[in-house]
Formats: structure tokens, sequence, C-alpha cells
């Protein structure tokens, strides 16, 4: 039994890093109304930034966060730029192969720039295993949970009581209407969409201290998690997003207690598949329901 | 303007992307000599070279290294000691007076792109023979082509046993996986560390599999029952849930195979305040472990067939020099890369002015001499066995605790 829940643990632990991912991708694509597969390397860009406020400012998490923040929201306006302002009237698969592609340029971008083998994180938070019966917890697990959810609640926040925060969510609801009531749109969905990218740089960041490593293809299979996981959610409801990285952790890692590692992504797909099969909308209420 | 903005930015980008995938896989040759073939961006020097005669054509190999992806330290670690070796034949007056020139084509750690690359050599002519590619399945990809083709497909790094056993013309010299996966069950895990029960962390590519493969059956003889035993695909990067499992059997004892992950998963091990003792193989042996795990690796045993000990004075400025170059320390990699070049280019030497693929390959398997990893003579598949050291990792150092000659003892 105790092995059966320590699994979970490690399961709800790494779903809270994939559901991190997800309320990051579900921002962008509700805001822009379009689907990105940069995310990963927004991510992977992110880590390394914390990476480097790490080495010269000493292991503190607070200023780790803020840089991974900035450091991705930086990248999400290039992204922006680039991938999306462009293409907001034209079919959606030119702005899609155009985050691949840019995908693939940071990439490479940075194995040049950051070098191709992997740096150590060691240590940012101190490693201490606590007992709460017969469950075993370490501190970087509590750690990592504790920033998921108050980033969560932060952004649930700013979504729901602020008039930025509204603003973003008439955009990502219906872009010409909010248009007409006098938003911004074009400032909200790049601000929507560097939010995103900054939520994403803390997970890449949260991701490379709890692997201690830091390294630039790091960012391939998790941002495929984190599509996945905001598939599951139903691509922009940010909460239901975060259910689904959740759901998506556990499942990986109670299909690995009961059968083997090398099946670990075909549980998360299968998962997914089974879900959308019942599902369509995944997660969401009805076809397009907002929160 | 904004659009031209986001254009420039992108032209920007694309023309750094551009300059730095130049200056990276590049033919090695001193500045000064132009080949034939032109390195992309190359800027071609004016100075005179010392080295090689310029009226002779040079010789040119190809390379085959995953310069790209996730095993791109492995291909950085070719470029370094190819090129180190490349520059060290031509300083000594080349190969016969032709200059050697190494072509770094990038396979991405990709099977297909492997094999294709591998055909684009065989089909150019100037190419004599074939330097890779770094893992044994991207080499057994390309190696029925080189097969068909008839030209030398050598690879100083690959460890699966059908490699060199599939094709006359395929050679290897990093030790056999089959022999080290029974040199570690029998000796590291079993004669030295006394490990009764142990539970087994591979990596599910081909090395990892023939490393099991030939580590189960003489753990099983050596006494040793093996109480838990998985694999996990080579992109993995969370082992918690594999850890906690493997926890549960109770093991004595762990044993890591792997080449890019080993420290995520010592790294995860000792997270969760596991300290069973744990040993890997020689692939994963490198400074780069000791980086990235700090105190977590301590007393972890490895077996190595390569130790650049400061006795040995050649070794050790190879590894110096090594770490200068490439930014991270020398692992037993970086030396069979080192030595591939230098055994290839003195069975071209051997050929005189007659150079042939042929030639080569008959020259190649006659190879009989010391070199920097230690002596090299192929058997007659075109492999060798290496013994092995076992090392220990104490405060932050490799310490060697048994000699070559332990099977022995």
């Amino acid at each position: 039994m105790e092995y059966i829940i320590s699994q979970l643990i490690n399961g709800i632990c790494q779903g809270a890093i994939y559901a991190l991912m997800a309320i990051g991708y579900s921002v962008v694509v509700g805001v822009t109304g379009m689907v990105t597969f940069t995310h990963g390397e927004v991510m992977m860009l992110g880590a390394f930034a914390s990476y480097y406020v790490f080495l010269w400012a000493g292991n503190n998490l607070f200023l780790g966060i803020i840089a991974s923040f900035a450091a991705s929201w930086i990248v999400g306006m290039a992204v922006y730029k680039i991938c999306y302002e462009h293409f907001f009237n034209a079919p959606r698969h030119i702005s899609l192969i155009c985050t691949v592609g840019f995908s693939m340029l940071l990439k490479n971008l940075a194995q040049i720039l950051f070098g191709a083998n992997r740096l150590p994180m060691l240590n940012i938070i101190e490693n201490q295993v606590y007992s709460l019966g017969p469950v075993k917890i370490n501190l970087l697990q509590i750690v990592i949970l504790l920033v998921v959810f108050a980033l969560a609640a932060v952004l649930s926040l700013f979504l729901n009581r602020t008039r930025a925060g509204i603003a973003l969510r008439a955009v990502s609801q219906e872009k010409t209407a909010a248009y007409m009531v006098g938003i911004n749109v074009r400032r909200v969905a790049m601000t929507g969409n560097c939010i995103g990218c900054g939520i994403g740089g803390v997970a890449g960041m949260l991701m490379a201290i709890y692997y201690q490593t830091c390294y630039a293809t790091m960012g391939g299979t998790m941002s495929m998690k984190a599509f996945s996981s905001s598939v599951l959610g139903g691509m922009t409801d940010v909460r239901l997003s975060a259910l689904g990285g959740l759901c998506i952790g556990i499942i990986e890692n109670l299909g690995i207690t009961f059968s083997s590692a090398n099946f670990r992504d075909a549980f998360a797909f299968c998962f997914l598949i089974l879900v959308l099969l019942i599902r369509p909308q995944g997660f969401a209420v009805k076809k397009g329901a907002r929160p | 303007m904004k659009k031209l903005f986001a254009m420039l930015t992108v032209i920007a980008l694309m023309l750094g992307l551009l300059a730095g995938c130049a200056s990276d896989p590049k033919p090695t040759k001193p500045a000064g000599t132009q080949g034939t073939q032109a390195p992309t961006g190359g800027s071609g020097g004016t100075a005179g070279s010392e080295g090689p005669s310029e009226d002779k054509a040079p010789i040119r190999v190809g390379v085959l290294a995953p310069l790209t992806g996730t095993m791109a330290e492995f291909g950085k670690t070719y470029e370094v000691a190819m090129s180190m070796a490349a520059e060290k034949v031509n300083a000594e007056g080349g190969i016969n007076g032709h200059e050697l020139v190494l072509e770094f084509e990038d396979s991405k750690g990709d099977q297909n792109q492997s094999a294709e690359l591998a055909s684009k050599f065989a089909d150019d002519d100037g190419i004599v023979a074939i330097l890779g590619d770094f893992s044994s399945g991207c080499a057994m990809a390309a190696a029925p082509i080189c097969d068909e083709e008839e030209i030398v497909l050598f690879s100083p790094t690959a460890s699966n046993a059908a490699f060199a056993a599939s094709s006359k013309w395929a050679f290897q010299i990093a030790g056999l996986a089959s022999y080290e996966g029974s040199y570690a069950a029998t000796y590291e895990v079993g004669k030295y560390a006394g490990a009764h029960d142990v539970a087994v962390f591979y990596m599910n590519t081909d090395f990892g599999a023939s490393i099991v493969e030939n580590f189960r059956p003489a753990a099983e003889e050596a006494g040793m029952n093996i109480v838990f035993c998985e694999g996990y695909s080579d992109t993995e990067t969370d082992f918690s849930a594999l850890i906690t499992k493997a926890q549960a059997a109770n093991p004595d004892h762990v044993l890591i195979v792997d080449q890019t992950s080993i420290s995520n998963v010592i790294n995860q091990i000792r997270g969760i305040g596991w300290d069973v003792p744990i040993t890997m193989l020689g692939p994963s042996t490198s400074q780069q472990v000791i980086d990235l795990c700090g105190e977590n690796c301590e007393d972890i045993l490895t077996t190595v067939s390569v130790y650049y000990s400061e006795e040995d004075p050649e070794a050790y400025a190879f590894a110096q020099e090594f770490a200068d170059r490439a930014g991270f320390g020398a692992t037993v990699m970086a030396g069979f890369a080192y030595d591939g070049v230098i055994i290839l280019s003195e069975a071209i030497a051997a050929c005189g002015d007659n150079i042939t693929r042929a030639a080569i390959r008959d020259n190649l398997a006659k190879t009989d001499g010391t070199y920097l990893t230690g002596p090299i003579k192929f058997s007659e598949d075109g492999d060798i066995i290496r013994s092995y050291l076992i090392c220990q990792i104490v405060d932050g150092k490799y310490v060697i605790r048994c000699g070559y000659d332990y099977a022995n003892e």
C-alpha cells in the first residue's frame, strides 16, 4: 500500500510540473487562438536563465523564478512577433509550421550558445526526506508542489479579478467582440502570450531543479506532454488543463508501477486517446466553453 | 515597420545559426591548404602550412557523428578528439605526404540519417573510408550499406558484438558490450562488491540491451539474484516511478547501464534518500557525472578500459587538451575516437601509393599495436576484447580499485 502511495506522490509531483506547463500552454493557445510548438523551447530557455541566476546569485529560488519568467517573457515576445502577429487572418497551419520551425531554431541556437552537454543544477533545494507515517516525500517535491499551486492561484486571481485579466479572457473568447468593446486585441494577445510563456519558463526551471540538470534538448518530450495535457483539458481552459496535466502524470506513474517504463508514453497517450474517444472536447463542459 | 523588424530578426537568427553550424562541423585542415572539397563557410587563408605537401591531393575520410540531437555531447567528443588526431597526423607529415581531411556529417543520433549519410559517403569516390557512427544502433544501420558498397565503416565507440561481426567491412575498438556485461556481473558487482540481490536500470537502446543480455546469465552463474531489471527509453527524464519500484524489490546493489541520463538516475536515487551501493559501466565514466551529481555519486563503482592517469604523460596530455577544447572532461569515448583516426590513418599509410577502399580494409584488419587506449589487435570479426579497471569515485575523483588483471587473480 505504501508503495502505491509513494508512486502516487511521484505521479502527483510530475503531474504538477506537467500541469504548470499545460497552464502556460493553454493561456497561449487561448489568447492567440493558435497552437504552438515552441513551448518546449521557451521552457528550456527559462531553465537556462535560472541556471545562470543560480550560478551568479546563489540558490535563491525567488530570483530564479523571476529570471526564468522574465527570460521566457522576452522569448514569448519574439515568438509572438514572428509566429503569430502576421498570421491572425491566415490559415492556422501557417503559424503552426512557423512555431515548429522557430522551435528548431531556438533549440539549435541554444546548443550553440550553451553547449551540447548537460549542465548541473545541484542542490538548489536542500535534499531532505520527510516521513509522514509510511509515506516518504522529499523537500524538493514539496517545494515544487507549493510553487505550482502558488503560481496557479496567482494566475487564477489575475484572470478573474483584474481588468487586464478580464480583457485577456475576453480576447480568448472572441477577438472581434473584444475589439468592438474597445480592447486593444493585439496588445492583449501579446501580453497573454508572454504570460503563458513566462509560466512555461518557470515550469522549465522547476523541471531543471527537479531533475537537477539543464540541457538544450530538454523541451522536446515535455512540450508534447504539455500539449496533450491541455488537449485533455479542452485546450483553452486553464484549470482543466492543469487537471489534465495531473492526470497524465499520475496515469504514467501508475502505468510504470504495474508494467514497465518502456511504456511511459504509451500510457500517457493511450489515456489521452481513450478520453478523447469518449469526450472529444476533453474535460471541458462543452465545445468552446470558457471558464 | 513591424514586419520589417520581424523579418530582420528572423534573418539575423538564421545567419547566427548558419555561422554557428559552419564553424562547428568543419573539415579539419590547417589554414592555407585548400582541398578539392571546400568546407562550407570556410574562409581559406593564405599562409603556407608546414605539414603535408601542397601538391598531393588530400585523403578524405567521412565521419558520421551525432553533432546535434540528444547525443550531441558525444558528437562533440567525436569532433574534438578526431580533429586532434587529424591535426597530429597532418603535423607529422600527413599520410605519406597526403593531407588527412575529416568530413563530419551530422547523423543526429538517428539510424535513418546515419544510413543515408553512409550511402552518401560511399557514393563519393573521393571518400576512402568512413569513421563512426557513435552509437551501436546507428553504426549497425549504416553497416549493410557500407558492406554492399565495399567501404570500411570503422566505429571507434560501437560496442554491440553484432556490429563488426555483421560485415567484413565493419570494425570496432570499444570492446564488446557482451564481454563488458559479463565482466561487470562476475567481477565488478559480484567479486568486488559482493552483491546478492541486484537491481538493474538500463537504457533501452542497443547498448543497454546487449549489456543486460550478457549481464543476466553471468550474474546468475555467479550466484546473484536479479530482483529488478527494467529498461527505459533514451529520452526518459523522470525515474522516480522506476526507483520506487526498484526500492520495493529490496536489492542490496544497483547497476545502472546508461550513457546519457546516468546523472539523472543517480541524483533521483539519492534524492529520495536511498543510499544503496551503485555500480555503473565504462561508457558512463566521465568527469561530467561527477559534475552533474556532486556528492550524490560518492562511492559509486565503475569499470573503465582507459584511465587518463598522470603517470601516463601522453594520455594525460591528451585528456588535458581535450578538456580545454571541448569544455568538458575526456571520457573513454574521446580516447577511442582519437585512436580510431590514428589507426585508420596508419592503415591508409600502409597502402602506399595505391590507396583503394579494399586495401584500406585489408591493412586495417592487420592492425597490431599499442595506442592511447591500450593494445589493439582485431579478431577475425573486426572487434577486440578489452581489459577493464574497476574504479570508485572518492572525494569527486575516480580512484583505481582493481587493476587490469583482477579477472585473473
